[in-house]
């Protein structure tokens, strides 16, 4: 049997209905290729009509793969949209701790607040104290000597009149 | 919305969208894509796919639409009537389009009787075994072979006209 022969009974079975699916397959790879045998031309059209409208065998594992494809991309989404905002709060929970200890509150000993302190501020700190220590002495000394030269004035005036 | 629930609802009609589409690229590897475009934009819409009541109706107009985009993105120049007559099969002096292949055996089919459709469709659209459209229709082996038989030589005469 020649191969246009073999072809004649494939569309016999074909168009009888008994055609088994790999026939009509060779039937329509047939119809698709570059040589057709001129008596069989007239079934071309047909057979690549319905070559047309078939859904190609690969396309539900195509749609199926870009289906998981785009659910496994809103997972990762989803996790680093959580991974972001854990980073965050953790961010947020060391700036509040830093804040904490680093800022003097109300209710810090003396030895705390210097423990706080550079060497640097201490020393302006105890700078700027001495300081005031020595207006302090110094204007109490003032005082001093004014009351000093009253009580004198006062003692002559008395033994003046004495 | 997971990846299996969107599964059931959009995948029952991947064979329609396919139709469509091929119907408006007449190219097959541009149906395809446009199938996967209208599924992903389904994905994108998933909350307004629960509340659809038409899912059917709703998955085609997606593949509709994103036919149409594709044959624009890949034709700007031509109206979507003239964008699907670019791809002519062996000989285009003879040869009828893809397009008005398509076309002609989906006019043929849809004026079948509905058994001969269902048959059809199954067999040579979605390339069903004999056992698989017996289960599905309910008819015997013998009326399944029938139909089909009247189907094709419905189509065979049709197209030995043009």
């Amino acid at each position: 049997m020649n191969k246009t022969d073999y072809i004649r009974y494939l569309l016999d079975e074909y168009y009888n209905g008994t055609l088994s699916l790999s026939g009509e397959r060779e039937l329509r790879s047939y119809f698709a290729g570059d040589y057709i045998d001129p008596e069989l031309e007239a079934e071309r059209d047909m057979f690549l009509a319905l070559g047309d409208i078939q859904v190609p065998d690969e396309l539900e594992e195509r749609l199926n793969e870009t289906i998981y494809s785009l659910d496994r991309e809103r997972k990762t989404r989803r996790i680093g949209l959580r991974r972001w905002i854990m980073r965050a709060g953790a961010v947020a929970a060391t700036v509040a701790i830093v804040v904490t200890l680093v800022l003097p509150s109300g209710k810090m000993t003396d030895e705390e607040i210097i423990g706080s302190m550079t060497r640097e501020e201490v020393a302006a700190h105890t700078t700027r104290v001495l300081e005031l220590m020595s207006r302090t002495i110094n204007a109490g000394s003032e005082s001093a000597g004014r009351a000093t030269s009253v009580a004198i004035e006062v003692i002559n005036s008395q033994s003046d009149n004495i | 919305m997971n990846a299996e629930r969107f599964q059931q609802l959009v995948m029952p009609h991947y064979r329609r969208m396919y139709l469509v589409a091929i119907r408006l690229t007449a190219d097959t590897a541009d149906a395809q894509d446009a199938v996967q475009d209208a599924v992903i934009n389904l994905w994108q819409q998933q909350a307004k796919l629960e509340s659809a009541g038409n899912i059917e109706a709703y998955a085609v107009t997606a593949a509709r639409n994103a036919a149409i985009d594709i044959t624009r993105r890949r034709h700007p120049a031509c109206d979507i009537e003239d964008a699907t007559q670019h791809d002519m099969s062996h000989d285009p002096a003879t040869a009828l389009s893809i397009k008005d292949r398509v076309e002609h055996v989906m006019e043929i089919i849809d004026d079948l009787p509905d058994t001969q459709r269902r048959v059809i469709l199954m067999r040579d659209v979605d390339g069903c075994e004999f056992d698989e459209i017996v289960e599905a229709t309910g008819f015997s082996h013998v009326n399944v072979r029938t139909l089909l038989s009247r189907a094709r030589a419905t189509i065979r005469k049709h197209f030995a006209n043009i």
